[in-house]
């Protein structure tokens, strides 16, 4: 039993050493949400869970068209100053996380200075250039984040533009007829939103398991490694959704408040 | 001695099939690192032809500019000439001072846009922003890569084995750099004042 335990050791050790050394890039990993990283600790369940199931539909339901699988992610960094932002280079953040098959992607990048909205970038992938064009950009993200409808209502100017965003990917890369959303809708879905959500539950059933007499000492060392595993490779590569592939070539975006 | 003789050969026999193995792969490394350069120069190319043919839409798309357009016209019209020129002789060093012409003339709009509030009052305002900034940023995202595949390629063939290998195959022994911050080529940075 001991050797068993001096073997599982020696491999958690050998796993977390190479995992941690072939980590690479100064940004950090996508979450295994992927769609959704929201690092600033700014937006609503609701509106991760909104964003991260809006950008699975997108990808499973263009799959199999030609360009096809398209990924949306959204990202919020707090930052403490408008300088800090530029250590950020979006084409850089776009290529490590690979979104977009091929190349059928859009980053939007949302920087805030004490829980406010500084900065809106979008890097939009070499394919999708052609309908995620700067001016349109430009009118999307005016129309939206920075539009006075929404003035203090962050979840909805969000969601507004992930809306704007996927309507122009469906229709025009995808030939769809329509895309269809109401955002006074949205606003009743967010207010009696009932704080669960389908990509943010613990598993607290399995860790009261864990923690329990009942389960064995191979049973913790597992669940250690699979966890070591999970948080120093980041999931979202291993576990959960992960990028198509995709790469960019810096077209996109950069708008500060106005 | 029958026995010794077959241990030369073997030994003979492994170090010609080592040899031939390094030949190929350094070979074939040198062949990627080549072709990524030329991938990475006519990513840079369809940039600079993306930006010389959206010069002339932004200008008629934004109003009020068509009214100052004898003040930018000769640094449009002879950044767009220098460039076609370039394109003609293939020649890089004259590409790059077109690159950096249509970046200043590209300055030039800039400047007469903000000088004129009227202009920049309009929504085409922002749409010329956005446009040449992504543009701008395109470009130098392009540059980079390029840069960062000469890099790897001029590193390459001046390392042990693959500068004998460059010799022996005929590669190029260094590749030239997209100068972006080198004196009277230098690319004009454009301030989008954001």
């Amino acid at each position: 039993m001991k050797s068993i335990r001096a073997i599982l050791f020696l491999v958690a050790i050998v796993v977390g050493a190479i995992l941690f050394f072939s980590s690479k890039g100064d940004y950090p990993r996508p979450t295994s949400a992927f769609y959704v990283n929201d690092f600033a600790d700014v937006l609503m369940m609701a509106t991760r869970s909104t964003i991260t199931r809006e950008g699975e539909r997108l990808y499973d339901m263009t799959q199999d068209e030609t360009d096809g699988g398209a990924q949306l992610v959204f990202a919020t960094f707090a930052v403490d100053s408008s300088e800090e932002i530029a250590e950020y280079d979006k084409t850089e953040i776009y290529r490590q996380w690979k979104i977009g098959k091929d190349d059928m992607g859009a980053l939007v990048i949302l920087f805030f200075i004490d829980g406010v909205l500084e900065e809106t970038q979008i890097e939009v992938g070499y394919r999708m250039e052609t309908y995620l064009t700067p001016t349109f950009l430009g009118q999307a993200v005016d129309s939206t984040l920075y539009s006075s409808e929404w003035v203090d209502q962050l979840d909805m100017a969000v969601a507004n533009l992930l809306y704007v965003l996927l309507e122009r990917i469906y229709v025009d890369a995808y030939d769809y007829d329509s895309f269809n959303y109401d955002m006074d809708t949205y606003y009743d879905y967010l207010v009696n939103y009932d704080g669960s959500s389908d990509y943010d539950v613990t598993p607290m059933d399995l860790i009261v398991y864990l923690l329990s007499p009942f389960s064995s000492s191979g049973d913790k060392w597992l669940f250690g490694l699979l966890a070591a595993f999970v948080i120093l490779y980041g999931g979202g590569s291993v576990l959960g959704n992960r990028g198509a592939g995709g790469s960019s070539g810096g077209m996109g975006i950069f708008r500060r408040r106005h | 001695m029958k026995k010794a003789l077959l241990i030369v050969i073997g030994v003979l026999a492994v170090f010609v099939v080592v040899i031939g193995i390094s030949l190929i792969s350094g070979y074939n490394s040198l062949v990627d690192v080549d072709e990524d350069i030329s991938a990475k120069y006519a990513q840079i190319e369809n940039r600079l032809q993306e930006r010389h043919d959206k010069i002339g839409q932004i200008i008629a798309a934004v109003d009020g500019l068509q009214a100052h357009a004898e003040e930018i016209y000769n640094a449009i019209t002879t950044a767009r000439q220098a460039y076609a020129d370039a394109i003609l002789s293939g020649d890089m060093d004259a590409l790059i001072a077109a690159d950096a012409g249509e970046a200043l003339a590209l300055t030039q709009v800039l400047a007469v846009v903000e000088d004129n509030p009227l202009i920049s009052a309009t929504g085409g305002y922002y749409a010329l922003i956005d446009e040449i900034s992504s543009m701008e940023s395109a470009l130098s995202i392009a540059r980079r890569d390029y840069n960062e595949a000469v890099q790897d390629y001029n590193v390459a063939v001046r390392k042990f084995p693959k500068v004998l290998y460059a010799s022996l195959f005929g590669f190029e022994k260094e590749m030239p750099y997209w100068k972006i911050n080198d004196g009277a080529d230098e690319v004009p940075v454009i301030d989008f004042g954001n």
